[in-house]
């Protein structure tokens, strides 16, 4: 038995292994398609700033940064809205405090609780997106 | 200047890799080279200038000619050598061309990327650009202390560090050290392929194979620690394996000791836990104890230096710790509940399918297959690490799945980590005595 499988095995092999990179293969070209749509933004705008480049990777929410550094001093404290936006959407990264703890350094980034001091509230809607000054 | 601290780096590499060992192929000595440099470098200007703060931050030239002529002057006064292996002077067959082809394509798509995007993703953004940021800008402090991680000891400053040095050195954008380092990593495994197999289309097929991985390539261009680990990681495992490869304690182990030291300075999970076992199992069957000690010394002098400087604990309190950690997480998954142990293995294998893919099941149907037709049941080492650490990943993640709740969910961040085994199963797969067989159409 182990003789016959021996016997015939490298077909049955090579027959898996056709399989195999047909499936790679099928998997490399679903990518590809990603991979053109990725360098469409290179090509539209090769010399982009920066700042313009992230302006692309997150359309709303890093302006917002940029604002927000524009109109606080560096000592203010930041309270951020808890948000539950889907992963992709313009706003989305608004959850991540930890990167806009980083972006907004030194200031001081906080969620957004019952108990506010002095400070800036982020606040956005479906469509703007600004801070406002607790006094 | 950007040109001078490359080349400096290369040279300081360069040396430091006569020193280290005693030979190689001549591009496994290129890639190495920055690979080794880099990484040095990065440990000896943290050590100096961000723990014991004995010199400014601006004294990159001072400590790079100064290491330059350190290893110069140690190769010319001992007489080391490198000897290369011989290197095929035919010109490129059709199928290596189509490789070569294949592999400056995605190479280009990578080098790209990493050319106009900079670190984006919010990780990158808020673990690893902005403590480079803080320096730059004259910091320490911040660099320390600026975020508050929730587990700062397992973010090493090494890529933090390689986008200062660009930073420093008038880049923009940071992301372009990745290209480099995976150029070097690229060159090295080519060279280490083909003086391992003597043949340099199963070179160029390993190192497109790497490249068409769709894990390999889209991690790339993400400036997080996943591939720079992977180079490391991957390639001390492959020197392990070529422990033959030695002249008294100039030997390969002793790359691998500095490069998975190099390793746990860009991340701190255990991974290299199993590497050792393994290592000791080895050295007593093989009896090279001196390689397996100058191994230990050096990975761990290397990886106690992070979280010594952090924590202010001693390396021996570091391992305490360590182990005690593991101890407890042992006990407490044999009362767990939260996810039974059929459960948790699915969690585990569906997480890292979608790094390690096809090439899982390639890896082990080809040491199937070798078992089958060769009947000697012997695996190369190679294959046996990649046995080994699939094994550990997964029996591992399945230990956490059980001990935390709602661990499954963490899903992609926790299983991205997976690429870092996908080149030791490449070269276990095609360099596996099997292709011969299947090539001389099943002749024995």
């Amino acid at each position: 038995m182990v003789n016959k499988i021996s016997r015939y095995s490298h077909y049955i092999l090579w027959i898996l292994i056709t399989f195999l990179i047909f499936i790679r293969v099928k998997s490399i070209l679903v990518s590809s398609s990603n991979f053109i749509k990725t360098l469409e933004p290179i090509f539209q705008h090769p010399f982009a700033t920066t700042d313009e480049k992230l302006t692309m990777k997150y359309p709303r929410y890093y302006p917002l940064i940029q604002e927000i550094k524009r109109l606080t001093p560096e000592d203010a404290t930041i309270y951020l809205p808890i948000v539950n936006i889907e992963y992709g959407q313009p706003l989305w990264a608004l959850g991540q405090i930890q990167m806009t703890q980083t972006l907004l350094y030194p200031r001081t980034v906080k969620k957004y609780s019952e108990e506010l001091t002095d400070g800036y509230l982020v606040f956005y809607t479906d469509t703007t997106q600004g801070i406002i000054k607790l006094e | 200047m950007q040109l001078i601290f490359l080349i400096l780096i290369f040279y300081f590499g360069w040396n430091l890799t006569k020193i280290l060992i005693t030979r190689l192929n001549i591009a496994e000595h290129l890639g190495l080279s920055i690979l080794l440099g880099m990484g040095m470098y990065s440990l000896v200007y943290y050590i100096l200038v961000l723990y014991l703060r004995i010199l400014p931050l601006n004294s990159h030239i001072l400590i790079l000619l100064t290491l330059t002529f350190l290893t110069s002057t140690i190769t010319r006064v001992f007489g080391f050598t490198l000897q290369y292996s011989l290197q095929s002077k035919v010109a490129l067959s059709k199928l290596e061309v189509l490789l070569l082809l294949i592999s400056i394509l995605i190479f280009s798509y990578i080098a790209l990327q990493n050319l106009y995007w900079p670190p984006y993703t919010p990780d990158s953004i808020h673990l690893f650009d902005f403590r480079a940021q803080r320096i730059f800008l004259g910091d320490i402090e911040g660099f320390f202390h600026g975020a508050r991680y929730i587990n700062s000891n397992n973010y090493p400053p090494f890529t933090s560090l390689l986008h200062y040095f660009y930073y420093m050195f008038g880049y923009t954008n940071p992301t372009n050290g990745y290209t480099l380092l995976l150029a070097a990593f690229l060159t090295t495994i080519f060279g280490y392929s083909h003086r391992l197999t003597q043949s340099r289309t199963k070179g160029m097929l390993i190192v497109t194979l790497i490249l068409l991985t769709p894990s390999i390539w889209w991690n790339s261009i993400l400036a997080l620690t996943n591939i720079p680990l992977m180079e490391y990681f991957s390639l001390a495992i492959l020197y392990l394996c070529d422990y033959k490869n030695s002249h008294g304690f100039r030997s390969t182990w002793l790359v691998s000791g500095i490069l998975l030291g190099i390793a746990s300075f860009i991340r701190q999970e255990a991974f290299w836990i199993p590497i050792i076992l393994a290592t000791l199992i080895i050295s007593l069957k093989q009896k090279i104890v001196i390689q397996c000690l100058s191994f230990l010394t050096i990975f761990f002098i290397i990886s106690s230096i992070w979280p010594t400087s952090i924590s202010w604990i001693s390396p021996i309190q570091h391992l305490q710790i360590e182990t005690r950690t593991v101890a407890r997480i042992m006990n407490d998954v044999t009362i767990s509940n939260n996810l039974s142990y059929f459960g948790s293995l699915n969690t585990a294998i569906r997480g890292f399918w979608k790094s390690w893919s096809l090439i899982i099941i390639m890896f082990y149907l080809t040491i199937l297959a070798q078992q089958l037709w060769l009947k000697k049941y012997s695996l190369s080492l190679i294959q046996f690490f990649g046995i080994f650490m699939s094994s550990c990943l997964i029996i591992g993640s399945m230990i956490f799945a059980r001990r935390f709740s709602g661990w499954e969910s963490l899903g992609d961040a926790v299983f991205r980590m997976g690429v870092i085994i996908i080149p030791v199963f490449w070269v276990g797969i095609i360099t596996s005595p099997f292709w011969n067989i299947l090539l001389n159409k099943g002749k024995r």
